[in-house]
């Protein structure tokens, strides 16, 4: 072979080699474009997922993001279900916020859907021996004072009052959501026990809203008092008298009769200016005579009356949340 | 020892529990012989003020003539008893008291 023949067979050869490369370099470029195109141009398969394989990663994020939300949610939940803490007072038990929930609920009527308590009785199971109270004071009227005196006060109404709300709230649901299982009540009884309960403090609210601004009212029950105080000592000279002091029995049998007439005329006047409360007559003229008392025998203002008003309408406003 | 409680108007029992002014407290030892006994002058007529004093001197018994129902069901919920319509004079209402429990003793 001649040193042309070697030169062009190496030529061939390069020249081969060089043709094998570029074409398989170009080759793939021209399958990648046609994959891309053939993807573009097809239909869209809603079954199959195109692009990155979303189905694997987009379960894992989602399921932590899930797992987290669910985590928050359920702390969340927790504190929500922590039960409000008792305010720290000085002059209340816990345990009374449990009777007097248990007072309302002994003393429903479910079957006309009203209470069938009248304030002087409340009075009487909570006021008269001041069990689950904390009161100073020698006798039962000076630790009534010390009590009166606490609800009263300012730091009541800003400080414990928002605390005892959120705790009488929890306790009620509490308490009612076993009474609603243990007397098969439906759902619909369960709110109306609320409704009446809020319509209940509503009007004590009301009453003392009108007690607390409007001074002729106060006056009316201020002379009802004297009327019924009078009336009292006629009483008590007349069931002493003899059967034989026939001219003094008939002249303050008598005097008895105009008494009476005197308070009823009165009592009508009063219960004419409460005609919007609410209450039963009986219940009105008791919680006149029970604000009066607290104005005129234990020295507190109307704007002390008005201050329990706002709170009792707080409360009521936010019984049916429960 | 039983305490007794009174509502008393002069030397009756009080027509009214509400409206009384005075009471008369007694005790009794287990043979229903006075061991003690006095007046409590009220500062006003009120039947809560009445039942106050009730729970107060731990009285057992109570001697009325007319007594308003929540009064009434309010003592016997705090395990009071309470004989009502009583109407006579104190000596005459305690000897039937007297009279009335030895019958179940």
């Amino acid at each position: 072979m001649s040193r042309k023949t070697i030169f062009i067979l190496l030529l061939v050869l390069v020249s081969g080699f060089i043709f094998l490369f570029t074409f398989k370099f170009k080759k793939e470029p021209v399958k990648q474009v046609e994959g891309i195109k053939s993807k573009v141009s097809s239909k869209i398969d809603k079954n199959t997922t195109y692009g990155y394989e979303f189905s694997s990663l987009k379960p894992e994020v989602s399921e932590n993001n899930t797992e987290e939300v669910v985590e928050e949610e359920k702390k969340e939940e927790q504190v929500t279900d922590l039960p409000p803490t008792f305010p720290q007072v000085s002059f209340f038990q816990v345990e009374l916020v449990d009777r007097v929930i248990d007072f309302f609920l002994k003393n429903y009527d479910s079957q006309r859907d009203n209470f069938t308590f009248s304030l002087k009785k409340m009075n009487l199971y909570f006021g008269v021996d001041l069990e689950g109270f904390t009161a100073e004071g020698e006798d039962v009227q000076q630790k009534r004072l010390f009590i009166f005196k606490q609800l009263f006060s300012t730091s009541f109404s800003q400080e414990i009052f928002p605390l005892l709300k959120s705790f009488v709230l929890y306790r009620l649901n509490d308490k009612l959501d076993s009474y609603v299982k243990e007397n098969n009540w439906p759902e619909a009884k369960r709110k109306l026990f609320l409704t009446s309960l809020q319509e209940k403090i509503l009007a004590i609210a009301r009453e003392l809203n009108l007690m607390g601004s409007k001074t002729e009212l106060v006056t009316g029950i201020k002379d009802y008092l004297e009327i019924q105080k009078s009336l009292y000592q006629i009483y008590a000279k007349y069931w002493q008298l003899e059967e034989k002091d026939k001219e003094e029995k008939a002249r303050l049998g008598d005097l008895i009769k105009k008494t009476i007439f005197a308070r009823e005329h009165l009592q009508k006047k009063i219960l004419a200016q409460l005609k919007d409360v609410g209450l039963s007559a009986e219940d009105k003229l008791y919680l006149g005579l029970w604000t009066y008392r607290r104005m005129e025998k234990d020295g507190f203002t109307s704007v002390e009356i008005l201050r329990l008003a706002s709170m009792l309408e707080d409360l009521a406003k936010s019984l049916l949340k429960a | 020892m039983t305490k007794v409680l009174i509502p008393i108007l002069g030397k009756e029992v009080a027509p009214r529990f509400d409206l009384a002014l005075e009471v008369f407290i007694v005790e009794f030892d287990s043979k229903w012989k006075v061991v003690s006994s006095k007046n409590v002058i009220l500062p006003e007529s009120s039947g809560e003020e009445m039942c106050s004093l009730i729970l107060k001197e731990n009285v057992d018994i109570v001697l009325t003539n007319g007594i308003e129902d929540e009064y009434y069901n309010y003592l016997k919920w705090k395990k009071v008893k309470v004989i009502d319509n009583v109407m006579d004079n104190i000596e005459n209402a305690l000897a039937f008291l007297i009279r009335e429990e030895r019958r179940y003793e």
